[in-house]
């Protein structure tokens, strides 16, 4: 027969040998017990694939730490309390200084068996069970505030350690820590300032035990799966990097009312980004994924899908921050008129349309302290163009000008991704429609333009901000306060910053609440130092399958999911 | 007439013939006059001329404003679009999408008139696909032909130098550059080579280092092809013919080499075209694209790639427009193909 | 040729050097470093991270250890990791030298973004990956291309013509990331016949070879055609024919061979390219290879892993071009180097 019809030939074999190899192949076998399979998107600029207490600064990874290591305090998912963790309770010195906590006695160490298939607790050389002590919880501080280990998150805790800043900037020694352990099960933590959240930071991640002989044999290999120790209620399995992420439950966790026992066997953690994950799903492959925000509305409007939809708590919160420092916006009118003229409630139904929530002022409504919508409907900023024409009149008087023609050049600068991009173009669309003004878009690449906003922020830039733990002063202390590394807006105010100062040393927590209210005005809405757009929530669809528990923190408690029925 | 007078008008009919010598056809009007009589050439050739022209008058042909945005008219579509997908269930019928009339494609996620952009993005797409093959072809084809034809150590130092091309870390260079001229918001002073160049990248549309990435990219496979063909062609029979006729290396590469080795040069070229709108599109995709909100169409279909489960119509149809400019591309060119081959000469 | 190899041998020595240079003193001139975060890391801990990194030291210094690491084989009685930043690719044990000793090579260096992880490691986990696909796409390529493209040209317009050609140009004309999700849709999530992301079977390798082949096939279905095309007008075929061949015979005895050469100069860069990876392709079917790092690597400013990857690249690109030289030779007899 002739060529042509030899190669359609060959092509059609080809084809049709390949459909059968991978029919034949790919039968995938049926797996026993409750796995569920969930995903996490690790997929992007920074993945931090640690998975090391010390070092991990992602909330995926976290969300995996919190299964393999429990801290002192635990943090309920439902409703924001601060439960005991690896502890039965914990008492504070009448000073507010000294914390002594009681741990859980005989929790063991363990690690996954690959050869046997099974968890088992570690034994030291004498065949004796490791079980977890203060002195673990002290190994894993130390190494966290040592400066050679370089963790990100050492600078949240370092402040709550008598010398944990000092021997973090390597001026102190690791004798000098204002930790110590009475016994092996209680553990006792000097605070250099009486705090009210620093309960809540001795709980955090960095903060959790860590295995002193496991870190000496292993060295920098520990966080892989064959070496990994750990006392959670969940261990590794196994880890294929870039894959997945097993966890197996652990059936030597005790169990507590805070931690359970995990109901489930096995938890697969699959390192998609969005799109490939809601295809999984669809494909019934997965049990849980996080669809990408461009399909909620098909969702939303799918009479299946949207049952299984939910739109959880994210802590961050986006604003566009004005340099100071640079002309315009050294002029409170001017700064005003352009934080009123952003029409919000269109930037999240009509631009991002995942179910981001309009943002009034700065701190995420939800964590302990901050303003919600509920308590305080008429505090700071929204939409209002006649506000926001009349106070550009006012800013032009000011500064002498005619018109908004006369204004400089004014460029708003972003990391360049797909969603800041579109909301960057909405909010100029609407400056030029509100106030007359044509601002520059620049769209720079994302670590460049970290890097840049550090040094010489331009005059408008987007930002945003995620809880390091769920408090407003992460907020408004630690990134707004005039001297703070983060506040790229130059901004200082003296009654904000005593407002802060002192709601962070406050154990009153309607005290508290009061104060940074007052603090946000000040912000938002008298200075107009920074113009919130909105807060983020988490997307997930979850199959009606699994029995699961609704987390307002924006972490996942694997440990209370099920399969109904 | 008498036959010695007939016989002096055919003689001199026969004269007057010869006077008036054929012209000799070159190979350029010989190959011009075979592209016109090739039917699918000229209509590729007419569809480029289109689509040039559409992008000149683009204000004149966009019945929107590429930018002009109504954010209540995001993702909607005309019905006859939901009619195409079945995964777009208009909202009447229960599901999530808006109809309307007035965009004769549908809107994008932010509520603009997608036929416009497509019409105002082409001529950022149109700028590529000139730019990439100019440059492939001047820097390519002196690179390739030179090395292919001496030989030795020049053609060793030459293929090398594009090795090292090759492995360039070119977006290292593009992000650089972009740092350097793109991101300091302070006023660069006038007059400084900073600004200049700044004030070249707005005036491109923020084209100016996507150019640059192409230039860098885009010679190595032509000046490798070139140098293949060379090659092959070097050792023909012709060529030593001319060689022995005393004819110089640059007139044998002009009159001879040149000719017998465009066919396969051309196509790879007219193909590599959505290889740079790709590329560009690559460049949007990982943050280093033109400064939104000016359309192309390589963002268009990777920004409506993102979306293609839920509004496949905001990437069909500028990769649609794309198809459309490949195929006029594709046909012109193997029609130039074609026309430009020496053993076809006479053969139309 | 022996001598021939070994020339393009020392020549890809020098590549890889002027490469390195460029790459190394480029990816630092670029601001932001690895240790740039949308919240800013406190500046001791930066101080702390670069001296444990040894990027406080003067650059030509940092380039110098970089490429003695690479290069400099030792012997040495510690034990490589624990350590991070000890690892190397090549261990030889040295029994003869004391118990515990070795001669230890080839040393690129740690990953500033994943902690504990060095780049010989993901060299190790993510490139055999990479490779599989690349070379399985490379294949689907070929083989859907080369055949379109003889077809075309021996039916040259004709229906088999410009419907081949109109095939190639979609498949040029749509990107992966436009085929992927489809494919992906087709037979993953509404026939259910192939996993959709994932790796570890050949199943999990049809739909991403599938569609990033598609892509390449295109190039050469119409290298190929335009390729042969010129070919058959060749006096030496117009003599085969003459001499009364079936034309069967003329085009795989004479024409194929010395046609395919513009196919194989594309595949050269065209295997470096795949092989080591692509982006795109492996983010959207969630496949574990080599590609994405070399952006991510770039965006994330994390150093050694730029370093290597981008020599990894530079290495298999002039092996690979070398290789089209040799097979040059081989298609066309009459191609000789000066």
């Amino acid at each position: 027969m002739s060529l042509t019809r030899k190669s359609l030939r060959l092509i059609g074999l080809f084809m049709v040998f390949a459909m059968l190899t991978a029919l034949v192949v790919s039968g995938v076998g049926a797996q026993d017990g409750k796995i569920l399979v969930t995903g996490l998107n690790m997929v992007g600029a920074d993945p931090d694939n640690s998975l090391d207490p010390s070092l991990s600064s992602t909330v995926q990874s976290i969300q995996i730490l919190d299964e393999l290591y429990i801290g002192l305090t635990h943090l309920n998912e439902i409703n924001a309390a601060v439960e005991p963790g690896m502890t039965t309770d914990w008492t504070i010195s009448e000073d507010g200084l000294v914390y002594t906590f009681n741990l859980l006695q005989n929790v063991p160490w363990v690690r996954y068996n690959a050869e046997t298939g099974a968890v088992e607790e570690v034994a030291d050389e004498s065949g004796a069970v490791r079980y977890v002590t203060a002195n673990d919880f002290i190994t894993g501080i130390t190494r966290t505030l040592d400066p050679a280990t370089g963790g990100d998150y050492a600078y949240v805790l370092a402040p709550y350690i008598v010398n944990g800043a000092e021997f973090n900037a390597g001026e102190a020694a690791a004798e000098d820590l204002g930790i110590r352990a009475v016994d092996d099960w209680t553990l006792e933590i000097t605070a250099p300032e009486a705090v009210g959240f620093a309960i809540n930071i001795y709980g955090l991640w960095m903060a959790r035990a860590q295995a002193s002989w496991m870190l000496d044999e292993f060295g920098d290999s520990w966080v892989e799966a064959e070496n990994r120790q750990s006392y959670g209620p969940f261990a590794m399995k196994s880890w294929n990097h870039d894959q997945d992420i097993t966890l197996i439950k652990n059936p030597f966790w005790p169990g507590t009312d805070a931690v359970p026992q995990p109901a489930l066997d096995e938890v697969v953690f699959r390192l998609l980004d969005d799109t490939a994950q809601f295809a999984e799903y669809q494909a019934g492959t997965m049990q849980a994924a996080v669809p990408p925000s461009a399909e909620i509305d098909r969702i939303k409007a799918d009479t299946v899908l949207s049952e299984q939809y939910y739109a959880g708590f994210d802590s961050c919160s986006l604003y566009y921050g004005f340099n100071w420092e640079k002309a315009p916006f050294d002029n409170v009118n001017i700064r005003k008129a352009f934080s009123l003229a952003i029409d919000r409630d269109s930037v999240v139904n009509d631009v991002t349309r995942d179910g981001r929530i309009a943002s009034r002022w700065y701190s995420r409504p939800g964590i302990t302290g901050a303003p919600t919508l509920e308590n305080n409907p008429d505090l700071g900023v929204s939409f209002d163009p006649d506000g926001a024409k009349a106070a550009l009149e006012a800013g032009l008087a000011d500064l002498g000008l005619s018109s908004a023609a006369d204004l400089p050049p004014i460029t708003l600068g972003f990391g360049d991704t797909e969603y800041n991009n579109l909301v960057a173009q909405a909010v100029q669309q609407m400056w030029a429609e509100t106030l007359g003004v044509d601002v520059q878009l620049s769209a720079m690449e994302t670590t460049t333009y970290f890097d840049v906003i550090e040094v010489d922020a331009p005059q408008i830039f987007r930002a945003a901000w995620c809880m390091d733990y769920p408090d407003a002063n992460n907020f408004l202390y630690e990134t707004t306060r005039s001297d703070s590394p983060n506040n790229y807006t130059n901004w200082s105010n003296a009654e904000f910053d005593a407002l802060v100062d002192e709601a962070r040393v406050s154990t009153d927590q309607a005290a508290r609440a009061e104060m940074y209210a007052r603090a946000e005005e000040i912000l938002v809405a008298e200075d107009y130092a920074l113009a919130p757009i909105f807060w983020y929530v988490t997307r997930q669809v979850v199959s009606p399958d699994v029995a699961r528990t609704y987390s307002a923190i924006g972490l996942e408690r694997y440990e209370k999911w099920d399969f109904a029925g | 007439m008498s036959v010695v007078e007939r016989s002096k008008t055919q003689t001199a009919q026969q004269i007057a013939n010869l006077k008036e010598r054929p012209r000799g056809e070159s190979l350029w009007g010989d190959a011009l006059r075979r592209l016109r009589r090739n039917k699918a050439a000229v209509m590729g050739l007419l569809i480029i001329i289109i689509s040039i022209l559409g992008a000149f008058f683009a204000d004149a042909i966009a019945p929107y404003d590429y930018k002009t945005q109504v954010r209540a008219d995001n993702n909607a579509a005309p019905y006859w679009v939901t009619r195409i997908f079945p995964n777009m269930v208009p909202k009447e019928e229960g599901g999530y999408i808006t109809i309307t009339d007035k965009y004769p494609l549908g809107a994008d996620a932010l509520g603009r008139d997608l036929f416009s952009r497509i019409v105002y993005g082409s001529r950022v797409s149109l700028a590529v696909a000139f730019v990439g093959p100019v440059v492939s072809i001047i820097v390519g084809l002196l690179v390739g032909m030179i090395a292919g034809y001496v030989g030795g150590k020049v053609d060793n130092t030459l293929m090398r130098l594009v090795d090292i091309m090759y492995a360039f870390p070119t977006f290292l260079f593009i992000i650089l550059l972009m740092a350097f001229f793109r991101a300091s918001f302070t006023q660069v002073e006038q007059g400084t080579f900073a600004a200049s160049v700044s004030e070249l990248d707005a005036s491109t549309g923020g084209m100016l280092f996507i150019f640059v990435g192409i230039g860098l990219t885009s010679w190595m496979q032509m000046a490798r092809l070139v140098r293949g063909q060379v090659l092959s062609v070097r050792e023909k029979e012709y060529i030593e013919a001319a060689r022995s006729i005393g004819t110089r290396a640059p007139a044998i590469m002009r009159q001879h080499i040149l000719p017998n080795i465009l066919g396969p040069i051309i196509v790879a070229e007219t193909l590599s075209i959505p290889q740079y709108i790709s590329y560009e599109a690559f460049l949007s995709f990982i943050g280093l694209g033109v400064n939104p909100p000016t359309p192309s169409w390589g963002a268009m279909i990777s920004e409506g790639a993102q979306v293609i489960n839920t509004y496949p119509y905001q990437a069909l149809f500028p990769a649609m427009a794309l198809f459309l400019v490949m195929f006029a591309f594709n046909f012109l060119g193997d029609g130039l193909r074609d026309a430009l081959d020496p053993r076809m000469r006479g053969v139309d | 040729m022996a001598q021939f190899i070994t020339r393009r041998f020392l020549w890809m020595f020098v590549v890889l050097i002027v490469v390195s240079v460029i790459t190394f003193f480029l990816m630092r001139a670029v601001p932001g470093g690895p240790f740039s975060r949308e919240k800013p890391l406190p500046p001791q801990v930066i101080e702390n991270l670069n001296k444990k990194y040894r990027l406080d030291e003067p650059l030509l210094n940092q380039y110098l250890g970089y490429m003695g690491d690479i290069l400099i084989p030792k012997v040495t009685t510690e034990r490589i990791r624990p350590n991070v930043l000890e690892d190397y690719l090549i261990n030889i044990p040295l029994p003869f030298m004391g118990e515990e000793s070795y001669l230890r090579w080839m040393n690129f260096g740690p990953s500033y973004k994943a902690r504990s992880r060095s780049v010989n490691d993901i060299f190790e986990e993510h490139l055999p990956v990479s490779f599989q696909l690349g070379l399985v796409a490379l294949g689907v390529a070929l083989l859907i291309g080369i055949p379109l493209g003889v077809m075309a040209a021996l039916k040259r317009n004709s229906l088999y013509d410009y419907a081949g050609m109109g095939v190639a140009i979609m498949g040029v004309s749509v990107p992966v990331i436009i085929t992927g999700p489809v494919l992906q849709y087709l037979f993953g999530v509404q026939l259910h016949l192939l996993p959709i992301t994932g790796w570890g079977s050949p199943a999990h390798a049809v739909l991403p070879s599938f569609a990033l082949g598609f892509t390449y096939s295109a190039l050469i279905a119409r290298l190929m055609r335009a390729s042969l095309l010129q070919v058959l007008n060749e006096d030496y075929i117009r003599t085969a024919r003459a001499k009364g061949l079936s034309d069967r015979m003329v085009i795989i005895a004479h024409a194929l061979k010395n046609s395919l050469i513009p196919v194989v100069t594309v595949i050269g860069p065209l295997f470096a390219l795949l092989v080591t990876g692509t982006f795109v392709t492996e983010t959207i079917f969630g496949i574990p290879g080599l590609g994405r790092y070399f952006v991510t690597s770039i965006t994330g400013r994390d150093y050694a892993v730029i370093m290597g990857t981008i020599l990894l690249y530079a290495l298999v690109l002039v092996i690979s071009n070398m290789m089209v030289d040799i097979v040059y030779g081989w298609l066309d007899p009459r191609i000789r180097y000066t």
